[in-house]
């Protein structure tokens, strides 16, 4: 049974930690205290061109994270794919989950595990409007995780991302812009260019003559530093201005 | 706009909480499942929603429910100490000061940007109004599907004791502290939304 002072001083040592040596020292403790051996948490990016304000930091031997780099696995990660669409923890592997995965999945897990990666348990990380993140913690041999430790697993790697989170915003500047306010009119047009109308359509389905219909889209693409049609589209399904159902239903 | 009751009312009571007590039937009892009591199988009220209990309201430009979350005094029946009081590991926070927040309820009708901006606005009220009563802590139960979005608000949050699984989910109890500090921690993540806040009970309490 693990202790649970232990437990909530490892959290508040995440706080107090003032740079990325601070955090890896408290993983690493976390890491044991949990019983695992090896852990990772970030973002779900592409690790050579990484985004503002995003972070990875892991306990992976430099042999595993060349490969991973080498041949780009983390486009492809087996664990960072599972994460999608879930909130809740999994360990693995469990046969139900992959199942789901791809030929090319199954080859990174099976590399993963000729490197001592045996089984583990992941943490989803998903934060409206942010990129999607995770935590894994793993052990080189199978079938030893011990169950009753998850949900102290979760909370603290879930206070982990969110001490790691507030130093990145930080030494980014606080970089996140919230997304731009819209009125229903131009919320209108914005499901109407995801439709692929043009500007005389859109006039028409509204009731408005073209001209009109160009002006809202205009201070539309101004709100966002005038952007292109097609980014918009994708930055409006991110920001969660509008949803793949409003955009792809019928006119 | 945001507004403050105090003590719970229902049926011909007021419309705002209604249709927030109908709102939160969809969410905990229809679309999460929860094992709680729903009233003339429309409303989810329990046995904390009583006049001890206080709200804080988001309503849109139509009076309509968007948001809300309840406080309960600690020195009263609440959910930690009376359900859930095994998720504390030392003794249970309580105190004139101390308040317990339960039952945080985004409107399904809005789409997820607008509920970003609601969950904001009700958490700035949350604060706001700590400050304004001399309330410095706030206990809650955070299951694993809102733990990170209740983190990435910027407040002080940390665990009371180890999480169990409860029901299927990871579970735990967090203390939430409140200073003057907060609002620039808030400031600080993003989520503090500049607002006036209502106190609805005023006028309830003249007219009757």
């Amino acid at each position: 049974m693990i202790q649970s002072q232990e437990f909530q001083s490892i959290i508040q040592a995440f706080y107090d930690a003032k740079d990325e040596q601070g955090i890896y020292e408290t993983f690493d403790h976390l890491t044991y205290f949990l019983g695992f051996k090896y852990f990772a948490i970030g973002h779900h990016v592409d690790l050579l061109n990484p985004p503002i304000a995003s972070f990875g930091i892991s306990n992976y031997s430099s042999g595993w994270l060349n490969e991973v780099f080498h041949e780009r696995y983390f486009m492809d990660d087996p664990i960072h794919f599972l994460c999608n669409g879930r909130h809740a923890g999994f360990a693995w592997p469990e046969s139900h989950l992959l199942n789901r995965l791809n030929e090319r999945h199954r080859h990174i897990l099976e590399r993963g595990a000729l490197r001592n990666f045996q089984s583990g348990y992941t943490i989803p990380v998903h934060l409206p409007g942010e990129y999607s993140g995770s935590c894994t913690f793993a052990t080189p041999t199978s079938g030893t995780i011990a169950h009753n430790v998850l949900p102290a697993a979760f909370f603290a790697a879930s206070h982990a991302f969110e001490a790691i989170r507030r130093l990145a915003r930080t030494a980014a500047g606080l970089g996140l812009e919230p997304p731009p306010q819209f009125t229903d009119r131009q919320r209108e047009v914005i499901l109407l260019m995801g439709q692929g109308k043009t500007y005389a359509e859109m006039g028409m389905i509204l009731g408005i003559s073209r001209e009109t219909a160009h002006q809202h889209c205009k201070l539309v693409f101004r709100a966002y530093g005038n952007i292109q049609r097609c980014n918009l589209i994708a930055r409006v399904l991110y920001d969660g201005i509008a949803s793949f159902p409003e955009m792809l239903r019928k006119q | 706009m945001i507004q403050i009751f105090e003590g719970a009312q229902w049926a011909n009571g007021l419309p705002i909480l209604d249709g927030m007590y109908r709102d939160r039937k969809k969410i905990f009892v229809d679309l999460l499942g929860w094992d709680v009591p729903v009233v003339d199988g429309a409303y989810e009220i329990d046995q904390f929603d009583d006049e001890h209990a206080i709200y804080v309201v988001a309503t849109n430009e139509k009076g309509e429910h968007e948001g809300s979350i309840r406080l309960l005094p600690s020195r009263r029946p609440h959910v930690l100490g009376s359900i859930f009081p095994e998720l504390c590991d030392g003794a249970i926070p309580v105190g004139e000061n101390v308040f317990e927040l339960s039952r945080a309820c985004l409107s399904p009708r809005n789409r997820a940007a607008r509920r970003l901006q609601v969950r904001n606005a009700v958490t700035t009220a949350v604060v706001e109004f700590a400050l304004l009563r001399g309330i410095d802590r706030f206990t809650c139960i955070a299951d694993s599907g809102w733990l990170s979005q209740i983190l990435s608000l910027g407040w002080d949050c940390r665990p009371l004791g180890l999480p169990r699984d409860i029901a299927g989910l990871n579970t735990g109890a967090l203390v939430i502290e409140i200073d003057s500090d907060t609002p620039d921690k808030l400031r600080t993540a993003g989520t503090y939304v500049p607002m006036r806040i209502v106190h609805a009970h005023a006028d309830g309490r003249a007219a009757a």
